[in-house]
This record gives structure tokens, sequence and C-alpha cells, in this order.
């Protein structure tokens, strides 16, 4: 899975001489939280969080009276808040790696650049839709919960036990276990009943952590 | 894997009184993101950072916060408390047992699932394959790599292009590409992308 499949495309952008007011309505308007900001050539100088803005109006202790808020606001510029150390990708990175820049370096998302071009912006949103599809939190089944050793072949042991019962894998996730000799797996089954699974599972040694229908 | 792997237990709170300015202080301090708002030992709400930087000065915590809070329990799915925060447009749920607030599982702390579940930190051939959708295609599969003398870093199923198949995506250690990719092919797999990462 690339960034380019799950990337919103043509994001909305901003140039960077806007009012800073100016790039929050269009935040609301967007119901987006960031925003690329571009030079007058198109070129990506900056990215914009909605959380730069709100830090830039005065603090709730400010002593000036509303118009001169407003008026402070209305003079200052994206430009002077935005981020211009900006981290970006190309279409054909890999979602995970994109998610391990975004968490390594606390931020929500990150322009997708090819050529020099601007073609996207990717979020921990999009990442996080894809965790529920990893995980088959849509789908319906019996949800285990096990933890094996981390050997070559264990993971070919458990889907083919789950195979010789007919049932069928909805989703597989594995995690890092407890220790480096152990990884935790979480697997979704569907047209097995859960005791025959179970019973499977014992039979293969590993250790049963969770199980629940879903 | 269970909310309470992964929430945080015992988190700071703030008082429903208290004024917006002080709650942005201790999220500052704290370096979190969003607190529970309570009411003596009772839970009535959630703030966020968000929510407090767009207050007007003079406000108190009760007048920003959400009050409708979807609870979970520490027992329970991390994808379905993921599921409840997609759906309802939300980035933390509070925990609780028996009426009492015992952590809080945030948008970021599953965010850092993704990562293990993909092996993003581990090094290996990282294949994404379409399957076609028939039991047993996973055993194959995994049976293959295991032939092979393959170590399964990580393993990820996610929805296809249409129902008759689905994508996959394995990180896999021990065993050169180019072998992976042939036995792949020969089982009938639509290789989409392969890189060592």
């Amino acid at each position: 899975m690339l960034v380019r499949e799950r990337m919103s495309t043509q994001p909305v952008t901003i140039v960077a001489d806007t009012p800073i007011t100016e790039a929050l309505r269009v935040m609301r308007q967007h119901h987006v939280r960031r925003l690329p900001v571009l030079d007058a050539e198109g070129q990506l100088v900056g990215i914009v969080s909605e959380k730069d803005l709100l830090y830039a109006s005065p603090s709730p202790a400010t002593s000036l009276s509303i118009y001169e808020m407003h008026y402070l606001l209305s003079r200052l510029k994206v430009s002077e808040v935005m981020t211009t150390a900006v981290i970006t990708i190309p279409p054909d990175t890999p979602l995970e790696e994109a998610a391990r820049i975004m968490a390594d370096h606390k931020i929500g998302g990150l322009p997708v650049l090819e050529e020099g071009r601007l073609v996207g912006i990717i979020t921990e949103t999009d990442v996080f839709e894809l965790l529920l599809e990893l995980l088959g939190a849509r789908l319906k089944g019996l949800r285990l919960t096990l933890e094996i050793p981390e050997r070559k072949g264990e993971m070919a042991r458990l889907t083919t036990a789950i195979a010789r019962l007919g049932g069928d894998i909805l989703a597989l996730g594995t995690f890092l276990g407890d220790d480096p000799t152990t990884a935790v797996v979480t697997v979704k089954v569907a047209d097995v009943p859960a005791e025959a699974l179970l019973a499977a599972m014992r039979d293969l040694g590993l250790e049963i952590l969770d199980v629940r229908e879903i | 894997m269970l909310v309470v792997e992964r929430m945080t237990p015992n988190p700071v709170v703030v008082a429903a009184d208290a004024p917006v300015g002080q709650a942005l202080a201790i999220i500052e301090e704290r370096k979190v993101r969003h607190l529970p708002v309570m009411e003596g030992e009772n839970l009535v709400g959630v703030v966020s950072e968000r929510e407090l930087l767009r207050a007007a000065p003079d406000a108190t915590v009760r007048q920003v916060m959400t009050r409708q809070v979807i609870p979970v329990t520490e027992y329970t799915a991390l994808e379905e408390a993921a599921r409840i925060m997609a759906d309802h447009k939300i980035s933390s749920l509070p925990v609780m047992r028996h009426g009492r607030l015992v952590g809080i599982i945030t948008e970021t702390d599953l965010f850092r699932i993704f990562l293990e579940l993909l092996g993003a930190r581990e090094h290996g051939v990282r294949l994404t394959m379409l399957v076609p959708e028939e039991k047993g295609m996973l055993a194959n599969l995994t049976g293959e790599i295991a032939r092979l003398g393959g170590n399964i870093l990580a393993l990820g199923t996610f929805l296809g292009e249409d129902p008759t198949n689905r994508l996959v995506t394995v990180k896999v250690a021990d065993v050169p590409a180019g072998k992976l990719v042939a036995i792949m092919e020969a089982l009938g797999m639509e290789i989409v992308d392969v890189r060592e990462g």
C-alpha cells in the first residue's frame, strides 16, 4: 500500500502572504486542519496547521481589546507562522514509512511531491482509516489474539490450520510481543465455530490471549 | 490487542470549573492533547487542545468541553476503539471501569500500532500483492515463505480492488526479493510492489 493510493489529491492550498484570519476561514470551509503554503510561482514553501494559527492568536490572558486583536490578526500573514522546514515525501512511499515519519517528527500530515510539484497530502486520518481495514474493524467474525513464537514458519502453521478447518481469514495483523522471542497476532476468521478454532490453536501450542465475536 | 495494553493509565485531568487558560497550561506542561473533565469523582466531558484554543478568553472548561463522551472499557478491542473514533470523528476516548475513569486512549496511541503492524521499524523485503479472495490463500502464501526459509516480520491484509481479491503487504527477512517474487507469481498472486526497506 503506497501513499499514492490513499493521499488526498488536489489538496486545498494557501498563498504565503494570506492573513491568518483568512487561512482559518479556508480551513473551516474545507474541513481540513493543515494547508500546504505556496509562493506566487506555485512552489511549496511551507505548511501551516490550524494549531499554528490558533497559537498565533493572542493568548486568553491578553489585555488587548477585541478591536486591537482583530487588527493584529488581520495584519499577521501565514508566512510568519508557517513551518518552513517541510518534510515531504514522493507518492510511491510505503504508507507505513509515511506513518513512521509522522510519528517520529510528531506531525499530522505530509505534503506529497512529484518532480517538485505538489500532487497531494497524506494525513494521520488517512493512515487511521487503513488501520481499521488492517484489523477488519468493519467486518464480522471471530476475533482471536494469540501469542506466537518469533520463528520461521509459525505464521504458515497458523494460517494453514485455519484453512484446514475451512475458515476464511478476514483480517490478520502482527504486533510486537512482550519480548523479542514472541509476536502477537490478531486474526479475524469467518466460517469456523469458536471451539474448533480454539482447539486447533491449542494443538499448535499457541497461547490464546483473547477471544471474542464481533 | 486490547485498549488496556495501549492506553495511558491515570490520565491527567482538569476540573469542569477551571478557566480555559489553566487547562491550556496543563496541556502544555504535561504535553498532552486531551484532558478528561471531572466534577469531583465524576467524568463529565473531554476537552481537546483545539477546543481550548478556540475558546473565548474568559470561558471555563465546562463551556467548551465535549459533553457527549463515548466511553470504552479496558477490554475493548483496539480496532473497535479506532472504529468509534473514526465514525464519530473524535480523537480520544476515556477508558472507564465501573463508572470510574481509569485511562485515556488517543488517535496517537493507535497510530503507533500501525507502525508495528506493517513492521515499519524492521528491515526486510516488503512485498505488496493482490491475493485472490479464496479460503486457504493466506496459508499458501505463508507456507511458501516458510518453505523458502523466510521469516515473516509483518503481515497485513487490506481490502482489494473489488470483492474478488485482497491486498496483502508482507515483510520478510532471509529470502532474496527475486526468489520471493517468483514463488508468489507461481502461486497466482499479482505483485503490486516490491522494495527493500
